[in-house]
């Protein structure tokens, strides 16, 4: 059994190295950065936000230290985790940069004390399952676990310039700096298990065999987790967005205690063929949403170009104002601002809008705008839903159609969960290797650290109760 | 009513239609074609009643045959065919049926009775309804019938026809309900009845022939 | 063709510390300034170094003028390293024994089933300024896609595009 102790790692990296001990788990710091490299900067620094490292590098090790022991503290493992952590220059563009990338080093199969057999763990959970270093027969060199690359260019001209990582320990980044701890969590969640490794793009598991992962992922509407699932319907899951959620109680359970009750939706209730609850965009302008919100109205579509379509960039017709007085105005994006269409159809006494996207992503983006005038909720939603909505709408009067729906809160869902109470996990249309299925949903609400974006409100809790990552982690093995 | 004189007569119901279900129509040999221009993407056809336009005139809500001003593109043109099953009609043979549109702010809705002979495709116009030259299509619903034969029993087609010129600004939406086809028979017929019968189909034909010259 | 070439040497490049320098044996060439903090010295030893495979030969060997400018180049791959890089993978026979393992499923005499990963599971974070000035956060997995990702601003936007939105309701 290869020696996980501070004191080999030392010697074997000289370059330095950071160790973070605890009651629950160690995870060591193996710095792989030469001197004056990256950890090993030495850049005089001022101390920033509970951050007192003097040197540049002092303060990247400190960052690093806080999330191990922050992770340290969650997790149980008699197996040291080796993070193997450097800074090197990486992809970068004025506007666009790689910050970094974590990830396990080797997956496992069929250890004693593997859960599920035939099954693919990351190496740091398969050790504590196992409870001895099953790295060894691998590769007798003191190998790391999980491997992290940060870029070290961050915020110089070219890379993303004027955004460097903030380094402070108290989540204050504020609007020019991107928080390391924050993303250095989030990475090293994944690193520990927070992933499959089966290719959502392809529907392809390693190796043929599913990933822990995949016995939770679930697609609620062919009732069946991704283990049971042949490549193809993996594919098609992988973007079916609202229907691919966390099949696990253990998550499902805390999720329902700590996401907020009622999600934004617009709920058609007639005619039957369109009946459901649909995805929305919000609007920055215009009251917010409320339960029940805009109830049991028709929708209305506004139409004003020779295809057929309604922009409502100008003020409606009289036919027009018949056909939207009293209703949900439904008008198609694009030509002039949201606000613009908002106000048309309010004036034509319109009791709420629906913009029909030209995009089908999910979920729809907001309707951005800002208008004081402004009175009646306004929605966005994909454009084939949009397309179902019309086709529906093609039955109606110049005064009244068959499609009622409600604009609102829907009250029996939380945000970011399906009305069966099941956390959505993140399936965007269309598919996004690398944030696709290995997160959850971006409406979850309060944000989530393993949602696919990281989000500048979230504080550095992996744990209950500001926090699900730890909790899914308990559901695939670890303790 | 022209064919009064209960008791006299033994009718034979050929075809009865509530409209309960229209996507049954089409395997009971009914045809629903739609040849509006310039067509449409969305193209909703003849649809089942919407309840929130107005409701059936018998049965549930919906249960009746609907079409409205967007079986065309904007600013097209209506014509969409609602054909019965083949039928053998007799001199005394009377289509029945009941329409209404929503409302009068929409003029424009048109409906025609066309009969042809089987299989010919050559219609004549015996009956239009919404018709701008003479009176507004009713806003309730109205009971319309017609003799929808010739003086020899005969296989005949016929089509209940809606119809808009330039969807822009005319059309709304019609409705049809309780549909029937009756050979009126008398078990003694009376001389009465069989004046009253010969002046009635003169009419018709002479409504006929005007109304192919208008080529409606 | 370029590109081609780009992503064979990401695959293999090692930017090792002078731990691993010393176990490759492998010749140091001195990294640009550009790749390493600004304003440090020490260039030949304290940025690492970086070694090609040739793709005719196989063999590793320092990279061409070429080959470490589309390494190092802004906006495609910019000293790219792989998850066989640093000392480990160096540690483990110049890389031959690391390579050939990664990917590949390797059964243990009791029974225990591992492989070893590469960069193309390995999650990257990435983030993007749209035109209205706001810092996108997202993810992609492997360094292929991660540099698609940069390079292709777009695609990142498009990617982080509903989170930004979304973040705004809540």
């Amino acid at each position: 059994m290869r020696n996980k102790a501070p004191l080999a790692c030392v010697a074997l990296l000289c370059a330095g190295s950071a160790v973070t001990a605890n009651a629950a788990a160690t995870i060591v710091i193996a710095v792989a950065d030469g001197p004056n490299v990256g950890f090993n900067d030495p850049t005089p620094v001022s101390p920033v936000g509970g951050n007192s490292g003097r040197t540049l590098g002092e303060q990247r090790l400190k960052v690093f230290q806080e999330a191990a022991r922050i992770w340290g503290q969650a997790l149980t493992s008699r197996v040291p985790i080796i993070v193997s952590a450097g800074w090197q220059a990486q992809s970068c563009t004025a506007n666009s940069a790689v910050l970094g990338s974590a990830g396990a080093v080797a997956v496992f199969r069929d250890f004693a004390g593997a859960p599920v057999r035939g099954t693919w763990y990351p190496v740091a959970l398969a050790n504590a399952l196992a409870g001895v270093d099953l790295m060894p027969s691998l590769n007798p060199a003191n190998a790391p676990d999980i491997t992290a690359r940060f870029n070290v260019n961050l915020g110089k001209p070219g890379c993303l310039t004027g955004m460097p990582f903030y380094l402070g320990l108290d989540s204050n980044e504020g609007s020019s700096a991107v928080d390391l701890l924050a993303v250095l969590l989030h990475e090293l969640g994944h690193g520990l298990g927070f992933q499959t490794f089966t290719n959502p793009q392809t529907g392809a598991p390693l190796n043929n065999l599913p990933s822990v992962w995949d016995h939770y992922l679930t697609d609620a509407s062919l009732n069946r987790t991704w283990a049971q699932m042949t490549n193809a319907q993996r594919v098609a899951s992988a973007t079916r967005t609202t229907q691919l959620v966390w099949g696990g109680t253990q998550v499902n359970d805390a999720a329902r205690s700590i996401l907020t009750a009622g999600a934004p939706a617009l709920t058609v209730s007639a005619p039957a063929n369109v009946v459901g609850s649909y995805q929305v965009g919000t609007a920055t302008f215009g009251p917010a949403l409320f339960s029940p919100g805009i109830a049991n109205r028709q929708i209305m579509p506004v139409v004003d170009q020779p295809n057929g379509t309604g922009l409502a960039c100008t003020a409606l017709s009289a036919a027009n104002v018949a056909a939207v007085s009293g209703k949900i105005a439904l008008v198609d994006k694009g030509t002039c601002a949201n606000t613009v269409k908002a106000a048309n159809v309010q004036a034509a006494g319109a009791v709420a809008m629906i913009v029909v996207d030209t995009l089908d992503t999910l979920p729809p983006a907001t309707l951005t705008g800002t208008d004081a005038s402004i009175r009646i909720p306004s929605v966005n939603i994909a454009l084939s839903d949009g397309n179902k909505l019309k086709t529906a709408l093609a039955s109606r009067t110049r005064t009244s159609s068959n499609v009622v729906a409600t604009v609102g809160i829907d009250l029996t869902r939380r945000r970011g969960m399906d009305t069966a109470g099941r956390i959505l996990m993140y399936a965007p249309n269309p598919v996004q290797p690398g944030s696709s299925v290995s997160h959850f949903d971006v409406t979850a609400t309060p944000n989530l650290l393993m949602e696919p974006a990281i989000n500048r409100d979230l504080g550095s809790s992996v744990t209950l109760p500001q926090d699900l990552t730890y909790t899914l982690l308990r559901e695939i093995g670890w303790r | 009513m022209l064919l009064g004189s209960a008791g006299l007569r033994a009718d034979v119901v050929l075809l009865s239609e509530n409209f309960d279900d229209i996507s049954t129509l089409t395997g009971n040999g009914w045809t629903l074609s739609n040849q509006s221009t310039p067509a449409v993407g969305v193209n909703p056809g003849w649809f089942q009643g919407e309840p929130n336009t107005f409701a059936a005139r018998s049965g549930a809500a919906n249960s009746y045959i609907s079409a409205n001003y967007l079986n065309a593109s904007v600013g097209g043109n209506v014509r969409n065919w609602l054909i019965l099953p083949q039928l053998t009609v007799g001199p005394n043979t009377v289509l029945t049926f009941y329409t209404s549109t929503d409302t009068s702010l929409f003029p424009g809705d048109v409906l025609t009775v066309q009969v042809a002979a089987a299989g010919s495709g050559t219609y004549n116009t015996l009956l239009t309804i919404g018709d701008p030259n003479s009176a507004a299509y009713p806003t309730g619903w109205t009971k319309y019938s017609v003799n929808v034969g010739g003086a020899v029993p005969a296989n005949v087609d016929i089509a209940l026809v809606y119809s808009v010129q330039d969807t822009s600004i005319n059309g709304n939406v019609i409705g049809i309900d309780d549909l029937s086809v009756v050979n009126v028979t008398s078990a003694v017929p009376e001389p009465g009845a069989w004046l009253t019968l010969s002046v009635m189909l003169t009419g018709v034909a002479l409504r006929k022939r005007r109304q192919q010259k208008e080529g409606v | 063709m370029r590109k081609k070439i780009v992503t064979s040497v990401v695959g293999i490049a090692l930017a090792a510390a002078p731990f691993a320098v010393a176990q490759s044996k492998k010749p140091a060439p001195k990294k640009p300034a550009a790749a390493a903090p600004a304003g440090k010295a020490k260039s030949s030893t304290s940025s690492g170094m970086v070694v090609v495979k040739d793709p005719v030969t196989g063999a590793l060997r320092a990279p061409t003028a070429e080959e470490y400018q589309a390494l190092t180049n802004g906006g495609t791959v910019s000293g790219g390293t792989s998850r066989t890089s640093g000392p480990q993978t160096a540690v483990k026979g110049g890389g031959a024994v690391a390579e050939a393992a990664v990917g590949t499923q390797v059964l243990h005499p009791d029974g225990t089933v591992s492989v070893r990963l590469d960069d193309s599971h390995a999650v990257f974070a990435v983030a993007t300024r749209t035109p209205d000035g706001k810092i996108v956060l997202g993810e992609v997995t492997g360094i292929q896609a991660a540099n698609a990702a940069v390079s292709k601003t777009g695609k990142a936007k498009t990617a982080a595009k509903g989170k930004a939105d979304a973040s705004n309701e809540k």
